[in-house]
């Protein structure tokens, strides 16, 4: 299954030529206002594209598609986008979590290092890390086949942002499609297939992790930082002509500086 | 040099456990612990926005129920969700000066000035309900500076702007002279302190200078806490001995290691 955008305009997106296919994350980086957001709110079917054609699945949809088919396909997704789930999980937590998977949700309550009784609480008294990852919990539960996630990791602690590449990875194998949005990119480079670069509402680039993340130039247009990991990589590459590889993790990293080392 | 902001075995509920703290005036501490720590609870007991026990001193004024409305004065805090007015950017910056009786014209200026300085004067006349949450974002900030607070509290995550963004907000907040707590998740924003204030599970665990701080690797790693990356990587390349000290140059830790 894979979802394609075809010339599609939107919005301010001009001429979007993607695909997204399943078994892969796929991220989107752009300066903010750049249309990346844009991009999960089409797929979601928050409004129509003026033209071109999103194909998801078997489903083609272009600016004449029926408002029920769109509602039928969003029984896909998933969307996490602060602006839209809060209300969602208003209230206590226990009451929104019914038809759930118990094993998977305390799989999941242990992965983000919470205790079984933040269950019983309400969603307002919750801190800020704590409300995002049960937003998180609650798409995740939802197993349905296409994930779309707004900034998952803003608002996570370190060893929480770890736990999400994991899941993420994990879920990725079991044959979702999965886009994330986010301006994070060490998060990125460890949780993503491959990068769609956006800049002035047209892409870019969409390539392979590495081919984009080793960028400098094309980073800075999208007001990314380089992962700090290849930054150093490169810059030993730069200064000393030593070629460590590209890795996406300071552990690796460690390894091959002291293979390498004099 | 006198304490700004003094507290004294402060507890709330059972998330916030005996805490004592001591702000230098122009101080910049960043705040950090996991996620659940009590860090957004501990700042909203600073302000008063909590019920809390024990003693909060300003300029060794303790806090009481008689002066704390002069006292709060001292304060501004950005929390997430900040409530904005359904009118335009500068009315919602402006609001504090107005709130203040200052000349519209001094209080427009004072506006505008802010607005520049955080990257976001092209957005003065738009209707807030218009932006995203991030540019919002700094509209709260701008409206929080605005009246130029001696003691600055930022407890909201900056995680979604993008880095041209960031570097602004954090330039402006290093150049200003107030005391600043803040609060984050990103563990390169500690380079950027005074001192570093760790807490877990609603106990200070430490509040130290920053460069002390990075030199004790297991404080951070006890603590579920990331360390700076090249912070990270002077203490793993140490263990290794291929370098002496903690580096905080890419291009110096470069050459030391391939010398």
């Amino acid at each position: 299954m894979e979802i394609t955008l075809k010339n599609v305009y939107y919005k301010n997106l001009k001429n979007l030529n993607i695909s997204f296919k399943e078994n892969e994350i796929t991220s989107i980086i752009g300066k903010n206002g750049s249309g990346k957001s844009s991009i999960l709110n089409l797929i979601y079917g928050l409004s129509f594209l003026e033209s071109g054609e999103l194909k998801i699945g078997k489903n083609i949809l272009n600016k004449n598609t029926k408002k029920k088919t769109l509602t039928n396909i969003r029984n896909d997704i998933s969307y996490l986008n602060e602006n839209y789930l809060e209300e969602i999980l208003m209230g206590s937590i226990k009451d929104n979590l019914d038809n759930i998977n118990e094993e998977r949700l305390d799989e999941l309550l242990k992965l983000f290092f919470l205790d079984k009784s933040i269950l019983d609480k309400d969603y307002i008294k919750l801190s800020n890390g704590e409300k995002k990852k049960m937003l998180l919990i609650s798409i995740l539960l939802k197993d349905k086949k296409i994930i779309l996630l707004d900034n998952p990791n803003s608002g996570l602690d370190y060893r929480s942002i770890q736990s999400l590449v994991k899941i993420l990875r994990k879920e990725k194998r079991n044959g979702k499609i999965i886009i994330i949005v986010s301006n994070n990119s060490d998060f990125l480079l460890q949780v993503s297939d491959n990068v769609v670069a956006i800049d002035k509402c047209k892409i870019i680039v969409q390539d392979e992790k590495y081919n984009v993340f080793t960028k400098r130039k094309l980073l800075d247009k999208c007001f990314i930082d380089v992962p700090r990991v290849l930054d150093f990589e490169m810059s030993v590459k730069d200064l000393k002509d030593v070629k460590l590889g590209y890795r996406d993790n300071v552990n690796d990293l460690l390894k091959d500086i002291y293979r390498n080392a004099k | 040099m006198e304490n700004i902001l003094k507290i004294k075995n402060l507890n709330y509920k059972n998330i916030l456990k005996d805490i004592s703290l001591n702000l230098d005036e122009n101080s910049f501490n960043v705040l950090i612990g996991p996620s659940g720590s009590g860090k957004s609870t501990l700042v909203k007991c600073i302000v008063g926005l909590l019920k809390y026990e024990g003693f909060i001193y300003i300029d060794n004024n303790l806090i009481d129920s008689k002066n704390i409305y002069e006292l709060r004065k001292n304060f501004g805090i950005m929390l997430d969700n900040s409530f904005l007015e359904d009118e335009s950017v500068l009315y919602n910056i402006m609001y504090p000066l107005i709130n203040l009786k200052y000349d519209l014209e001094i209080a427009r200026k004072e506006a505008y000035s802010i607005a520049s300085s955080l990257g976001i004067e092209d957005l003065l006349l738009l209707n807030v309900k218009d932006l995203s949450i991030s540019k919002r974002k700094l509209v709260s900030l701008s409206r929080t500076l605005i009246s130029k607070p001696r003691i600055l509290i930022i407890d909201d995550s900056f995680d979604e702007l993008d880095n041209s963004y960031r570097k602004k907000i954090i330039n402006y907040l290093k150049g200003i002279t107030s005391t600043v707590i803040f609060v984050t998740n990103n563990e390169e924003d500690i380079l950027l302190s005074d001192k570093v204030i760790i807490i877990n599970d609603g106990k200070i665990i430490s509040h130290i200078d920053m460069k002390k701080a990075i030199e004790d690797e297991r404080l951070f790693t006890k603590n579920n806490l990331k360390l700076p990356f090249l912070v990270e990587l002077s203490h793993k390349l140490k263990d290794y001995n291929l370098i002496d000290d903690v580096i905080l140059d890419t291009k110096e830790m470069v050459d030391v290691i391939w010398k």
